[in-house]
């Protein structure tokens, strides 16, 4: 490995599935995707790890799968953070302008953001995320106040929040295998990222990731993420309403989900019937259609719906022009876009990850982990812009004293 | 406010959670990939141990004893020195002009001192040292050949001959056969000033070799009547005078540098008959150019004593070879004849 590439892995251990992929980042300034691995996800539920052992060969079955596709070893990780027990509040803070030009200074906005940042949280709770929102300069939306004029500088952040002891087990799968986590980050906001536009998060756009034990959601306005959440119900929990409803066993009905599941109801006959396998095998049974399609749409119903209610106020139609955008694995059922369209009441349609990206990674159900390179490919090049930043001043300063 | 935001608890954040594991916990492969990187860590330890030993002991043995460190070689005294030459120095004189003490190491050697001590006797052209260990120097040596010979007195010291080579360089001839250099023509009519205790290059001995080696390889017999070659001419008409025992001024042109032309037409004109013991000519000037030579004969001498000598110029219209018959072969003829007439 040459100094200035770097492997990067993302990982996303997920409730039905882990999923890893390697990037080469080349100078800090460009990564290509050069290793895949998948496993089928053990001990964890609803996003959150509850058999270390299970989980921690699971996800290194990944991992050295993914090395062995990529002929090289990670040096670090990117890695998903999603989980029931993830929530989120916002707080903001304000501060009167101290110089007497009123002229915004860094310390100025350095106290207003630590100032925002200052919420105490309950015990074994810690920050995953604090996303800070537009600064505000008497009112007005600005980007970088330093140096504007104005006399009442505020700033608010989302902060995004976890237990303690389920984030701790997650780095720790990560550690078993003994590589460093160099960033933890929230499924929604890689997968967010990943399947919208920056023109879209400006004009406002929901992002529901609906994975096979969570929904992880987004909501940006203005460019940046203005809440998030985690609804400890997926696509696990059609197939569960699917064997309960038609007393079925869980493989069978996640044959049925994938085969007949819908996110809106179309069958108008009662008495249409689907096979089981559609072999013709002893064992092999009927099931009515708009059964099938009424359990399915009914859940994903609920899920918006619930979706709908924990963003609350927060979400208004008409800040949310760019609507509301899905991915995910069980953004696959047919219909759920038009079910989000009916339950927000803006324009729904299926995430698609960019067309730079391998056909065959292109699925919803990679968004997270696409999501999570970029943010690696991101962080580095900022450090490495910052890296020559410092050093370049390093550097005038010596020359100007010299 | 400034107190307000200073006392403030730091929040937890998922990077407060420790990251070191013990290797118990860790999977196989992970112990796997620590003791891979525990066995980097201790080969990039060595390494750097080693290069710092390395460094002490250097500048330990520089404050102590630097001649050890400039003679981390223990060489021997050189005890043969190889010579490898295009010419005709030899062992010998190589073995003089070097005067290597008995005592001197072969790594103590300067061998850019020593090529610059072979450079100056100007014989030679280049000479490469190599030190063949452990005690042996190997001195290839390419020499420059001469071209004419040049009498010259320097300071009190009576006259004597110098050998000029292509290249213009004058130098005592060292290890040539003396029957050699008696046929090389003198060469005259050049201003030489010492520099620096040596002669420079004379400029235009290229021409001078050029036409010198045409002559020598097609007319051999009329080059070994060459005496003496003057440059008097050269500079400002670009003409090469030669002076030989049948002719006393032969005048070769350098504008169109065709030697071989000249040389053919000279050639034609002795064969010819147009010289002769009876009527010799004073001079041949072949640079006019063309088909045209103007040749100056000396009117046979009259019978009265004291009478001054006349002389008649007249220009020699080339005859074809076939009516010539000349007395020996020749390829200049051959060559010069059937494609044009004009000679």
């Amino acid at each position: 490995m040459s100094s200035k590439t770097k492997y990067i892995g993302a990982v996303e251990i997920g409730t039905s599935k882990v999923t890893v992929m390697i990037g080469e980042l080349s100078q800090g300034r460009s990564l290509s995707i050069i290793g895949f691995g998948e496993c089928q996800s053990h001990g964890v539920l609803k996003g959150a790890v509850t058999d270390f052992r299970s989980a921690s060969d699971a996800t290194q079955s990944a991992l050295l799968a993914a090395e062995s596709n990529a002929g090289v070893r990670i040096d670090e990780v990117y890695l998903a953070q999603a989980g029931g027990h993830l929530d989120g509040f916002y707080n903001e803070a304000a501060v009167n302008v101290s110089a007497a030009d009123n002229m915004v200074s860094a310390v100025d906005i350095d106290t207003v953001m630590r100032l925002a940042k200052a919420k105490a949280l309950p015990e074994g709770r810690m920050v995953v995320h604090n996303i800070r929102r537009p600064f505000r300069l008497d009112g007005r939306l600005v980007p970088d106040p330093e140096h504007l004029v104005g006399q009442r500088l505020e700033v608010g952040y989302w902060t995004v929040h976890g237990q303690e002891n389920k984030i701790a087990d997650n780095i720790h799968v990560i550690r078993g295998f003994n590589v460093p986590v160099a960033e933890l980050i929230l499924a929604s906001l890689a997968s967010g990222t990943m399947v919208t536009s920056a023109e879209d998060r400006q004009n406002g756009v929901l992002v529901i990731d609906i994975g096979g034990g969570t929904t992880d959601y987004a909501l940006y306005h203005d460019g940046c993420a203005y809440m998030t959440g985690v609804l400890p119900v997926g696509g696990s929990h059609l197939t569960n309403d699917l064997s309960l409803g038609l007393r079925l066993i869980e493989g069978q009905a996640e044959k049925l989900k994938l085969r007949f599941g819908r996110g809106t109801v179309t069958a108008r006959d009662k008495s249409e019937k689907v096979w089981l396998n559609g072999d013709f095998a002893i064992g092999d049974r009927q099931f009515p259609r708009q059964a099938i399609e009424q359990i399915t749409a009914a859940r994903v119903w609920e899920i918006f719906e619930v979706v709908k209610k924990r963003l609350g106020v927060g979400f208004v139609p008409d800040q949310t022009v760019a609507g509301v955008v899905l991915t995910g694995g069980t953004s696959k059922l047919p219909g759920i876009a038009e079910a989000a369209a009916k339950v927000f009441g803006v324009t729904a349609r299926l995430g698609e990850a960019p067309s730079y990206i391998n056909e065959n990674l292109r699925d919803p159900g990679y968004s997270t982990a696409l999501g999570l390179l970029y943010f690696g490919l991101n962080s580095s090049a900022e450090s490495a812009g910052s890296g020559s930043r410092r050093r370049t001043n390093f550097l005038s300063r010596l020359f100007a004293k010299a | 406010m400034s107190t307000h935001v200073n006392t403030i608890p730091p929040t937890r954040t998922w990077r407060d959670i420790q990251q070191s594991i013990a290797p118990k916990a860790m999977s196989s492969e992970g112990r796997k990939r620590l003791q891979v990187a525990t066995a980097k860590t201790v080969v990039v330890l060595f390494v750097l141990g080693l290069v710092g030993w390395g460094l002490f002991e250097g500048m330990q043995l520089w404050d102590q004893n630097p001649m050890a460190i400039k003679s981390p070689v223990k060489s021997a005294p050189v005890k043969f020195v190889e010579v490898r030459s295009d010419g005709v120095l030899d062992q010998a004189w190589v073995t003089r002009t070097l005067a290597l003490p008995k005592t001197a190491g072969l790594m103590e050697l300067d061998l850019s001192a020593l090529q610059t001590r072979l450079l100056e006797s100007g014989q030679v052209r280049t000479a490469v040292l190599t030190r063949k260990f452990p005690e042996t120097l190997v001195v290839m040596l390419e020499e420059r050949s001469p071209v004419l010979r040049l009498r010259a007195q320097v300071g009190a010291a009576a006259a004597k001959d110098w050998l000029v080579a292509r290249d213009g360089v004058i130098y005592e001839g060292v290890g040539y056969e003396v029957t050699l250099l008696g046929t090389l023509p003198y060469l005259a009519d050049v201003s030489l000033k010492r520099v620096q205790g040596r002669f420079p290059p004379i400029e235009g001995m290229d021409k001078v070799a050029d036409l010198l080696s045409t002559a020598h390889a097609n007319v051999p017999e009329l080059y070994s009547g060459w005496q003496v070659v003057s440059l008097a001419r050269f500079v400002l008409d670009g003409e090469i005078i030669v002076r030989s025992k049948d002719i006393k001024e032969i005048t070769f042109g350098t504008r169109e540098s065709d030697f071989f032309k000249q040389v053919a037409q000279l050639d034609l004109i002795v064969e010819t008959g147009h010289v002769q013991a009876d009527h010799p000519a004073l001079s041949i000037n072949l640079a006019v150019g063309g088909s045209q030579v103007p040749v100056v004969f000396e009117k046979p001498a009259v019978s009265a004593p004291g009478v001054k000598t006349n002389f008649i110029t007249r220009p020699v219209a080339p005859t074809p070879a076939v009516r010539s018959e000349p007395r020996r072969p020749s390829a200049i003829f051959t060559t010069l004849y059937f494609p044009s007439r004009e000679l």
